[in-house]
């Protein structure tokens, strides 16, 4: 029995130096030993689809904000003197200036025709110095000029387009307005009195998704839909989630995407107007999201995380949240990613670091780029 | 170095802490370098893509038909000082051959740094990781391919400063230190205060040992709980009690047995084999003036005993053996002591014979002189009766005074033969008396008178002299006796013309008769010897005229005053006469005597 305990002793005593020892120690990467990184060495599942940046061009100063159906246009905010719009040709690479301002355009959408273009510029009266926002309709060719809000409008920056040419938005009225370049308007009355940051429309399914304030919290936005019925000009909505920052639509698929905030990490999920949940595909720190055209991808924007910086890099995504795959290094992307109808070609604008450019404008400057990518 | 119970348990449990907490740390900076470390190799990776494609956008952006790999190395330190910019570590980036061909800080002394790390992941093609340590500091050292439209076209390398790490691992040392120090003392007091009270029942148990060692069987140790210890207290007093219990049994049973050895009239001796012994009474030490032996040697003065032991020892089955010593007769009985189980001892005992022996020897001179005195009448008797057959005698006064002599020593043997019986009446316990109250004076009157009629033969005058005395309890006739004895003798050994004096008076609550004649008086050796059975003063033998003594007169008087609580004395002297004083306590002392006596008990 004494024997036993000396060598149990014994024992406890070597174990115990050696846990000592090595407390300090990592034994999982040894001390100057290089370790040679791969991803999966040994699986046995098909190889991950490879990405490869086909090209990666400067289009044009400005920052882009829609694309032609046709994909050969390109509208562009530029900062000078005064505040212009401008169209870019992908095929001559001719930038054109549309507008010259001294009323800044928020934002700009060619209609659903690619016959004119609806851009929300910001108003300021002059005697009372109250700021409004109002959207104008002008012809790609700028023979003809409409401003389609009512003056006592104002409209909010982001709307949307309707599949028959029809410009959707909303004012703070409360208001859903569904006009045209006619003259033609539906309005629709929002019950609950939501304050609408931005709308989107589902020609399909005649459903408007909307972001607005949380009436709960200042500080959040949630995402809802409402249904347009023809007999009633009131709109009741749903909440399809809280705490959402960002999100877009697919026709196609009858499809939202967004962005929803969770404590410290964000998730990208999918809500399909049939489906009574929104599924989660990624889990991460994420700026904005779009679906490709066709809808069977994902593009989103990622900031890195651990870093302060403030640079995002553009990823791709299946809808089934499979194959990450990041596109580009992080940068300071200014605007929304711009999808080519139907190639794989992506738009989108960088602010221009301050030391690299020779300005004294308080405005922003940007870089629009022009990405080519491949998945094989 | 033996240490104690309790030491060792503390002992115990401070290693048990240590060990413990020592996995505990361990576990933590392990987890804890894991963490980072993976951490770190992930965001190196990330990196490492992020510099990738940075790089490849920079060099697409450059419109050139130059290749990429020349693009690459070109470009180089632009490239490596934005990426590090924008990192915060330090960046190097080498050509495909693993040459340095940028490093972001400019530094000239070291040209290997990150060689070996670009020289592999150019072997594997695969992004290379190294933990190292640099003065004390713990660095990252990463170098990956750049691989842009599937090529490579030059490897990128960081150091990175492990910081957060190195100093969240010394600051958890430290707390780690601080809290294993406290822990431990904190350990070490409670465990001290505990084992205290564990094991105060077993210092209790221990204290309480000891004193049943010294022979304290009344202690019982008090425990609350009734837990393990509860349990073995509890065994532990009722040992105690049993043992208590069986040691005054003993005891109890060792002083009956003393008592019933020293009431035993014997002298007793157990000896064991080996000579020691094993018991002994009182009765050995008054024998042979041995205080407290040890063994049969003690006893030097008395080889005998030696002699009986040896004997048992050689296998004699009993021994009984007389002896004289110190003026004793002594009986020694020896015989061996056998029990199933046990070896064999020897006992002795040791008898006194003294008064045994004494009276043996009395009855021996009685009956020799009873004998001797049945001799002498019925010698006479025969004597005569020869005469008279053999002689034919015809003279008649020869025939009378034959036949008178004849009758008159019959008679003598008819006394004799009564006196006998008589002493053998007194020898009895169950001879009683008739006791009555009775006037002494009136008695001594009677036999004074009676035997003025014998004194007068002898021309011997007696002279009573009585005050007025109180009555005494007694037996009429027995007393009547004792006078008519005493003054019988007196008239005997009265020459002629002598007087007896006889005086009863009141002295002490005592009445006292003396009864003084004149006649030779007795010496002082036969003074002592007059009232035994069977003696006669010498001379009366010679007397022929007398029917002489049967010699038993004095004995049996002494027997009766003796029986009457009286006694009796004599004072004589040769040629001066004799007084015998006869001394009978009177009948109000007699009762109050019998109550003091009552009283006294």
């Amino acid at each position: 029995m004494k024997i036993i305990n000396n060598k149990l002793l014994i024992c406890f005593f070597i174990l115990l130096t050696l846990l000592t020892t090595s407390g300090c120690q990592n034994l999982f990467i040894p001390m100057n030993m290089p370790v040679v990184l791969r991803n999966n060495p040994a699986s046995n599942e098909p190889l991950p689809p490879q990405i490869s940046i086909q090209s990666y061009t400067m289009v044009s100063p400005g920052m882009v904000q829609d694309i032609t159906n046709s994909g050969n246009n390109l509208i562009l905010f530029t900062y000078g003197t005064t505040h212009n719009i401008d169209t870019y040709n992908t095929e001559t690479m001719q930038l054109s200036s549309f507008v010259n301002s001294d009323k800044r355009a928020l934002s700009a959408l060619y209609d659903t025709f690619d016959t004119g273009i609806y851009y929300a510029e910001k108003l300021i009266d002059p005697i009372t110095g109250s700021i409004g926002t109002q959207i104008i309709w002008s012809d790609v060719n700028k023979n003809t000029t409409r401003v389609i809000s009512q003056p006592e409008e104002n409209v909010i920056q982001h709307f949307a387009m309707g599949d028959s040419g029809q410009v959707v938005y909303a004012n703070n009225n409360n208001q859903i307005v569904m006009a045209d370049s006619e003259g033609n308007r539906q309005i629709y009355k929002v019950l609950n009195n939501y304050n609408i940051l931005a709308v989107d429309f589902i020609n399909k399914e005649k459903l408007i998704v909307f972001l607005a304030t949380d009436p709960q919290n200042e500080e959040r936005t949630n995402l809802y839909y409402t249904k347009i019925n023809d007999n009633s000009s009131e709109l009741s909505a749903t909440l399809i989630a809280d705490n959402v920052n960002s999100f877009d639509i697919n026709d196609l698929n009858n499809q939202v995407v967004f962005v929803k905030n969770g404590g410290d990490s964000q998730t990208i999920r999918i809500w399909d107007t049939n489906a009574a949940n929104a599924s989660i595909i990624a889990n991460g720190s994420y700026g904005s999201v779009h679906f490709t055209p066709n809808g069977e991808r994902v593009i989103f924007t990622q900031t890195t995380p651990n870093s302060d910086t403030q640079s995002r890099s553009i990823w791709i995504i299946d809808v089934n949240g499979k194959n990450p795959l990041q596109l580009t290094a992080p940068l300071g992307i200014n605007s929304e990613i711009i999808c080519h109808p139907y190639k794989s070609v992506l738009f989108f604008s960088v602010e221009k670091s301050s030391n690299s450019i020779n300005s004294t404008d308080d405005h922003t400057l940007s870089q629009t780029y022009q990405l080519t990518y491949r998945i094989d | 170095m033996q240490l104690s119970y309790r030491v060792r348990m503390i002992l115990y449990n401070i290693l048990l802490f240590a060990f413990a907490f020592l996995i505990v740390v361990f576990c933590v900076f392990q987890g804890t370098s894991y963490y980072y470390i993976n951490q770190t190799k992930d965001t190196l990776q990330k990196t490492a893509q992020d510099s990738t494609l940075f790089i490849s956008q920079e060099l697409k952006n450059v419109q050139s038909s130059d290749s990429l790999k020349n693009r690459f190395n070109a470009n180089s330190l632009y490239l490596a000082k934005s990426i590090a910019e924008n990192k915060n570590h330090r960046v190097m980036l080498f050509d495909t051959e693993g040459n340095r061909i940028a490093d972001s800080v400019e530094e000239i002394t070291i040209h290997n740094t990150l060689k070996t790390e670009v020289d592999l992941a150019l072997t594997e093609n695969a992004p290379v990781f190294t933990l190292k340590s640099i003065n004390d500091a713990r660095m990252a050292y990463f170098a990956a391919p750049v691989i842009i439209d599937n090529t490579v076209v030059g490897y990128i390398g960081f150091i990175y400063s492990m910081r957060e790490m190195d100093t969240f691992l010394r600051v958890a040392g430290i707390l780690f230190g601080i809290g294993g120090v406290l822990g431990l003392m904190v350990l070490v007091f409670v465990t001290m205060t505990f084992s205290k009270h564990f094991f105060q029942p077993i210092k209790d148990l221990t204290k309480i040992s000891n004193e049943i060692n010294n022979g304290n069987y009344n202690l019982t140790i008090y425990y609350k709980h009734t837990d393990e210890i509860g349990d073995l207290t509890h065994a532990f007093n009722s040992m105690v009690t049993n043992i208590n219990n069986v040691i005054l049994q003993l005891e109890s049973e060792r002083k009956r047995l003393a008592g019933v050895l020293a009431s035993i009239d014997d002298g007793l001796l157990a000896i064991d084999k080996n000579g020691n012994i094993i018991t002994s009474n009182s009765y050995i030490k008054t024998y042979f003036n041995v205080s407290n032996p040890k063994t049969i040697y003690d006893f030097q003065y008395q080889s005998f005993l030696r002699d009986i032991f040896d004997s048992l020892k050689n296998g004699k089955d009993h021994i009984s053996e007389e002896i004289d010593c110190n003026n004793r007769n002594l009986l020694l009985i020896g015989s061996p002591i056998r029990e199933k189980g046990f070896e064999e001892n020897y006992m002795i005992i040791i008898r006194n014979m003294t008064a045994a022996r004494h009276i043996q020897e009395e009855q021996r001179k009685f009956i020799s002189s009873v004998s001797h005195e049945l001799r002498t009448p019925l010698t006479t008797i025969i004597g005569y009766t020869d005469m008279l057959t053999r002689r034919q005698v015809a003279d008649p006064e020869i025939i009378n005074r034959s036949l008178n002599t004849i009758n008159r020593e019959g008679h003598r043997l008819l006394r004799l033969v009564d006196n006998l019986l008589n002493v053998n009446k007194f020898d009895k316990a169950e001879f009683d008396f008739k006791k009555t109250n009775l006037n002494i004076v009136l008695l001594l009157s009677e036999v004074v008178e009676q035997m003025q009629i014998k004194a007068s033969q002898s021309d011997v005058v007696i002279n009573y002299v009585s005050d007025e005395l109180p009555e005494i309890l007694g037996d009429y006739d027995r007393l009547q006796q004792v006078f008519i004895n005493i003054i019988h003798n007196a008239i005997k050994y009265s020459n002629r013309g002598d007087i007896i004096d006889v005086i009863s008076a009141i002295e002490d609550n005592h009445i006292v008769v003396s009864i003084r004649d004149y006649g030779p008086g007795i010496s002082e050796i036969e003074q002592k010897r007059i009232f035994n059975a069977f003696y006669r003063v010498e001379e009366d033998r010679s007397r022929g005229y007398d029917e002489g003594g049967s010699g038993l007169g004095l004995y049996i008087v002494k027997q009766i005053v003796e029986k009457h609580d009286g006694k009796i004395d004599i004072v004589s002297q040769v040629g001066e006469g004799t007084n015998i004083i006869v001394t009978l306590p009177i009948l109000s002392v007699l009762i109050y005597g019998g109550e003091a006596d009552e009283n006294n008990k």
